[in-house]
Order: C-alpha cells, then structure tokens, then sequence
C-alpha cells in the first residue's frame, strides 16, 4: 500500500512537515509496512516558504527588514534546491503574527517589509520569485510593497 | 459536516478528542494528529477485512 500525505502547516503549533511525519506515525502503528510519502503543502501563507524549501531541499536566507508597523524585523526568504528561485511570504515581513492584536490596524501596517525581500532576492542575482501573499497585517498589497 | 458530505468528501475526523483551551490544543497539536491519524488508519484497516 503507498499512502501519499499532504497537509498544510497547522497555524501557531505545526508546520507542514511536522504534521506529515506525525500523520506517518500514526498510521504505521497500523500500517507498519505501507510505503508513505510525505509532500507537506501551503497555500502562500505561513509555512509556504518552509514547504516549498523542505520540498525542493533549499535553505532559508535571513534578512531584516521593516516590519508591520516600521520596526525592524528578522525575516526570511527561501531559496529552491537548486539555487533558482526564491520564494517569499509577506507573512514572514509583513504578517498579522508579527502585530500584537491591540495594535493590528491595516490602515496602519505596512508591507515595505515584503518588498524589501524582494529586493533583496533580487540583489542577490535571483530571477525567479515566488511571492505568496496569504496571512499578511494588511489588506492593500501593492503600494507600500512595490515602491521601494 | 453535511455540506462537505455534498461536495464529496466521505468522512471528517476530528484532531480534537476532548474540549480545552486554546492553548492546550495548540500545545498538544503533534500528540492529537498522530492519534486521530491512528484511528484513521484503523477504521481503513476494519473496511480492507469487510
């Protein structure tokens, strides 16, 4: 028997790969010799870049760049296995995880941040971008992110 | 869950085996998915023996 697992990160608790290998735990108790795949999955919000890097055996690439509301913050983009494409998460620089809840205001936020990711893959000679734009602080994507 | 019955998903199982906070949900996320998945795996066992 093979059994293909694909689940998304679990908000606040797992990430995508996490919940694939306990899902391959449990089911072995029972199926101890099945053929189990594991493809964790994303859907641009949190965890995408985690996926996609854990998918294609990429790294992560740290940068701090502005946060939601204009403080620095340490984020993060991905980089494929083979050195190609980066792909970035406006969660990661702009995300509504990264604005305490009394102060989650999208009239407020900003996603500079994100574009500075971007601009940094860029910089970095990267030519192909994955950008997903799921579980951001803000509800207007393109001024503050592309007007760098 | 009859909605998702209606768009042909054929069974929900739940992570969640008790009612709790939040946090202990959160807490015990990785214990919860792998023994709903255990069930899960059970009952598809019971269906292979019908």
């Amino acid at each position: 028997m093979k059994i293909v697992i694909a689940p998304d990160s679990y908000k606040k608790s797992l990430s995508a790969f996490e919940v694939a290998t306990e899902i391959e735990a449990g089911f072995r108790e029972v199926f101890p010799g099945a053929e189990y795949v594991k493809l964790p999955m994303a859907d641009g919000g949190e965890g995408t870049v985690a996926a996609m890097v854990a998918a294609t055996g990429g790294t992560l690439v740290e940068v701090t760049v502005t946060g939601p509301l204009g403080e620095p913050v340490i984020a993060f983009y991905g980089l494929t296995g083979d050195g190609k494409t980066a792909v970035i998460e406006m969660a990661a620089a702009s995300g509504l995880a990264l604005v305490a809840p009394s102060l989650r205001n999208p009239l407020k936020t900003t996603t500079r941040g994100t574009g500075e990711l971007i601009k940094s893959a860029l910089d970095a000679g990267i030519r192909h971008l994955i950008i997903g734009i799921g579980g951001s602080a803000t509800n207007v994507v393109v001024p503050a992110c592309f007007r760098l | 869950m009859k909605d998702v019955h209606e768009h042909g998903i054929d069974a929900v199982f739940s992570v969640l085996s008790q009612a709790g906070t939040v946090e202990k949900a959160l807490t015990n996320a990785a214990v919860n998915v792998r023994a709903a998945s255990r069930n899960i795996a059970a009952t598809l066992k019971l269906a292979q023996m019908i």
